[in-house]
């Protein structure tokens, strides 16, 4: 492996990056194994004679009532926590006052209504990771779609596009998202996906547009032009695979991005909708008693969790950036925190403002 | 130079004009209908009567078909008309300039600490790259850059940092000294997370710059690394840096959303999040064109003064 230069041997060589992946993979993990971690249903299960595999996968009609009680000669796999992330504790069993502090039934404590917080945190990695994931590829997606149509044809579909792109691209977004969210009759989960999915892919649609410029120009792509390929084949053949790159880019950094902002929406009360175990949502309920020492963990854990994540997707998105673009230092991607004008955030070398990247034909 | 603002200014008005349809239709898309507002929607309705919503619909240009109703609101916020609250019936326009002027004193105070913390680090940074602070500093400010803001704003009330954390003002006081130290958390919960934008923008930039012909020559006469640095790479790079000011104004303003609702700070923020709670749609259309106008505008401010410092920039250098 050694002296081999490919981008993922390069990828591969940095410390960090392959902390940022094993970071990622357990959390995903997490997420995909919730059910075994967390789940008031054991794994395996064998009462009245019959043995259940997997009842906290499946709804067992039998088991729905069951307490996890036992007869002497039944016996149970259970998770390593014994609480489901919806559970509420029946009125008989109640210990104390809500949120309970972390006992050794629960681990870090409950919340207002008594769900156990070590399970809902465990499970909110899905919610986060589900929509960090999809909103990022419905960034990459929309990106590659509307910055070849506008790198490539140029003319009207790029005037049109790089308008919109501006429109986008002028306003804070989580104010604007915060304001689409309000008007909805009520916000979901898919709302909250979709809006972030929708409203991120303007930064990287003019990445990949600057990118589909300049390979337009090169030799390759006139001679394969002039031997008579179709528009559609040279964008897909030929245009297309060098935009995958910035695109790539973009979309990984932009899993930590719509990761944060769903959790400051749902944080907010406009995103994901109660009961979902979202961070944002456990946060936000720790928050209301911030001074009770109880609810710490409410607070903490997600926004560790939210951390971690982050900084996971981050660590790819910046290696993935030094390792398909061997010239780049590596800057961050300004995007998460700026809108830039032209990219000219991007190159630290002064582009004329207003100038187009175009070259002159 | 007027005729370079002139131009930009005119190469603007598709955005405006797409600024001012996104809060026309965000507000158009709201539910209006009476019916829909009974119940739960109702309640959070705050005191908006249906009456009013009514009146305020047919004013502005809501119930028409979408092109006649836009044409209608626009001639409304031209006459600087954008309606009254529905919660309290105070005119837009006035809780606006209430507002705005809190954001923007959080915005400029956490882009100055920003810049003032970022910028030493950057240039320490370029002067040694890959060395021991290098490394520790871009670490640490790469962390810092993926804190979740409502988690830092929320530790910040649990440290015992001895600031308060709520409001402008505390009881009965009305001094400078006593506004600052309410601005305190907020500003910095503002500006941890731009530390490593700013400093990892200077540094790739510098060190662009110690490439060039013009260090090597100071380097060649026998000048002190420290002059070379301060006096030759950093005047350059710190230009380019303008560029990232006016394009910060964006990321402040998602932040304050959230940071002026946890410390009850009465700006833009909260009163977009105070609206949208209440369903106040008067309130949101004006907060959503009013951040998207000021965006837009810083944008225009730092390319002029980007133009302004470095004489090599030309605003008018399109080709025709």
């Amino acid at each position: 492996m050694k002296g081999t230069n490919t981008a993922a041997a390069r990828f591969a060589r940095k410390k960090r990056n392959l902390i940022g992946v094993g970071l990622a993979l357990a959390l995903a993990l997490t997420a995909v194994l919730a059910d075994f971690v967390a789940s008031n249903q054991p794994i395996l299960l064998r009462r009245s004679g019959r043995l259940y595999l997997f009842a906290n996968l499946f709804d067992h009609r039998e088991l729905r009532g069951f307490d996890g009680r036992l007869a002497p000669d039944e016996w149970a796999l259970w998770p390593p926590c014994r609480h489901g992330p919806y559970d509420i504790p029946a009125l008989a069993s109640v210990a104390g006052p809500f949120p309970e502090p972390p006992s050794a039934d629960h681990l870090l404590g409950t919340d207002n209504e008594g769900r156990d917080t070590f399970a809902r945190l465990v499970h909110g990695a899905r919610v986060s990771l589900g929509v960090g994931v999809a909103a990022a590829l419905a960034q990459i997606a929309l990106g590659l779609a509307f910055g070849l149509l506008a790198g490539y044809l140029g003319g009207w579909a790029d005037f049109l596009i790089a308008r919109v792109t501006d429109v986008l691209l002028s306003f804070p977004l989580l104010l604007l998202l915060l304001a689409v969210q309000g008007i909805l009759e009520r916000t979901t989960l898919l709302s909250t996906m979709a809006v972030i999915g929708l409203t991120r892919w303007a930064e990287t649609s003019r990445l990949v547009r600057a990118e589909a410029l300049r390979v337009r120009e090169l030799p390759y792509v006139e001679a394969s032009e002039g031997l008579g390929s179709s528009k559609v084949r040279t964008v897909w053949r030929h245009i297309l695979p060098n935009c995958l790159s910035p695109a790539l880019v973009a979309g990984t950094l932009g899993v930590g991005y719509a990761i944060l902002l769903e959790s400051a929406l749902s944080f907010l009360g406009f995103g994901a909708p109660e009961p979902t175990a979202s961070w944002g949502l456990l946060m936000a309920e720790g928050s209301r008693d911030i001074l009770d020492p109880a609810a710490r963990p409410l607070v903490l854990a997600p926004g560790l969790a939210l951390f971690l994540i982050v900084t996971a997707f981050n660590l790819i998105g910046d290696g993935l950036r030094e390792a398909l673009d061997p010239r780049a230092q590596g800057a961050l991607d300004p995007s998460a925190f700026i809108v830039s004008d032209q990219n000219r955030a991007m190159s630290p070398a002064p582009i004329p403002a207003g100038g187009d990247p175009r070259p002159a034909a | 130079m007027t005729r370079v603002v002139a131009r930009r200014l005119i190469a603007m008005l598709p955005t405006v004009i797409g600024i001012t349809l996104v809060a026309f239709v965000i507000a158009r898309s709201a539910p209006g209908d009476p019916l829909a507002m009974q119940g739960d929607l109702g309640l959070r309705a705050g005191g908006a009567t249906i009456q009013q919503m009514r009146e305020y619909r047919r004013l502005m240009g809501l119930d028409e078909p979408i092109v006649s109703g836009y044409l209608r609101w626009l001639w409304h916020l031209l006459h600087g008309d954008l309606g009254s609250s529905f919660r309290d019936g105070r005119p837009v326009l006035v809780l606006l300039a209430e507002a705005l002027p809190v954001t923007l004193l959080l915005s400029v105070a956490s882009l100055v600490l920003g810049y003032l913390l970022a910028v030493p680090v950057g240039i320490l940074s370029a002067a040694k790259p890959g060395g021991w602070f290098d490394r520790a500093s871009s670490g640490l400010f790469f962390a810092l850059y993926s804190l979740p803001v409502q988690w830092v704003a929320l530790l910040l009330v649990l440290c015992p940092t001895g600031l308060p954390i709520h409001g402008l003002h505390s009881e009965g006081e009305r001094g400078v000294g006593d506004l600052i130290a309410h601005l305190g958390l907020p500003i910095l919960c503002l500006t941890y997370g731009s530390l490593a934008v700013i400093s990892r923008f200077l540094r790739s930039s510098m060190l662009e710059q110690m490439g060039q012909d013009y260090v090597r020559t100071a380097r060649a006469k026998g000048l002190v690394e420290a002059v070379v640095i301060l006096r030759h790479a950093l005047p350059n790079s710190l230009l380019s840096l303008i560029t990232l000011l006016g394009l910060t104004f964006p990321a402040l303003a998602s932040g304050a959303v959230i940071v002026e609702r946890i410390y009850g700070l009465p700006g833009i923020g909260k009163l977009t999040f105070d609206a949208v709670l209440g369903r106040d749609v008067p309130v949101l259309m004006g907060t959503v064109t009013l951040a998207g106008a000021v965006t837009m505008l810083s944008a225009l401010t730092s390319d002029l003064m980007y133009a302004a410092a470095d004489p090599r920039i030309s605003l008018a250098a399109r080709r025709p």
